[in-house]
């Protein structure tokens, strides 16, 4: 990871109590800290700052969280890890990870889990992926074979995003904050496998504004990581999501 | 009714962000008394009661939400 003076972390909030509050966490690990009060003031931070990571609040005047991620798909510098703290947000989830951000924190959250994250978030792919998971209850047993990524993708079954991927499910769901042991192969294309650990960070068991349903799973660890060619496909192809949002019914 | 979840929706919303700055500043005042070398015992105990009371204020809240969140996706 880099040297905590290195880091820079951009605080967004209309409310000035609250940015303080969460920079006070950081600055006492010795990382610089900015501010702003809205978006459009953020992403002009963003755009001319070397920023790690954004803490943005997602109602707020005069840009709110969601239009700062929005711009932050479009741009073509840099975009550095988003994370949402919201208070009722008028974003789902779901929602949320497809527009590229890392995790949701819901007001008032654990400002310790809170540094946690973040820290957990610095740590380059290769390193964050390649650690074994503690042992933990058994996980959910997920195993598929596809063509190809681009195959199922096409077909709707399966998508990858920066952080980890959609799986269209039709039964036997796993809840919520579950680990699943995965398991897909691919007989051709850029991934060859994908055998490794993850979570289940939402979970979608009807047909809901028109997406098919599924699950969606944040990569935790992932076996053979350098030849699986996951890091390539994600270097290459640029997924703007964390985790797509699977595909509209039809 | 639709009126009424919105007007809960945005209580839940408008109601967390003092919560969080509260619990926050009294969580930040505790970790610097902790580091002081004499601190009064009560005042430590009275700012710990302050914080549980602001945890059990948070726990309703998500609570809460979650139970709106529930019944919209119903």
């Amino acid at each position: 990871m880099t040297e905590n003076k290195d880091i820079t972390i951009l605080v967004v909030d209309d409310e000035p109590d609250l940015r303080e509050i969460i920079s006070l966490e950081f600055e006492m690990l010795g990382w610089k800290t900015l501010m702003a009060e809205n978006g459009r003031q953020a992403y002009d931070l963003i755009k001319t700052n070397k920023i790690n990571v954004v803490i943005s609040d997602i109602r707020m005047p005069g840009g709110d969280g969601v239009e700062l991620v929005d711009r932050l798909r479009e741009a073509s510098f840099e975009v550095p890890v988003v994370l949402f703290i919201s208070g009722f947000a008028d974003i789902t989830r779901e929602e949320a990870y497809a527009k590229g951000v890392e995790a949701i924190f819901s007001k008032p959250f654990d400002r310790k889990v809170l540094v946690r994250t973040v820290k957990q978030y610095l740590i380059p792919l290769q390193e964050r992926w390649s650690k074994t998971p503690e042992k933990g209850p058994s996980p959910t047993e997920i195993q598929f074979q596809f063509e190809s990524i681009e195959e199922a993708e096409k077909k709707d079954f399966f998508s990858m995003g920066r952080g980890g991927f959609f799986l269209h499910l039709d039964k036997n769901f796993p809840k919520q904050e579950d680990l699943v042991r995965f398991s897909f192969s691919f007989h051709q294309g850029i991934v060859k496998s994908l055998v490794g650990v993850g979570r289940v960070l939402w979970t979608r068991e009807s047909v809901l504004d028109g997406l098919i349903t599924g699950v969606g799973v944040e990569f935790l660890f992932i076996e053979a990581l350098q030849s699986t060619g996951v890091l390539a496909y994600i270097n290459t192809l640029k997924p703007k999501a964390f985790i797509p949002l699977g595909k509209i019914a039809a | 009714m639709v009126e009424d979840e919105n007007g809960e929706r945005n209580f839940l919303h408008d109601i967390s962000s003092p919560l969080t700055i509260a619990l926050g500043m009294a969580e930040a005042v505790m970790d610097a008394f902790k580091e002081q070398p004499a601190v009064d015992v009560k005042v430590l105990q009275r700012l710990e009661k302050c914080i549980t009371a602001l945890n059990r204020m948070a726990t309703q809240i998500e609570t809460r939400r979650s139970t709106v969140k529930s019944r919209s996706a119903s």
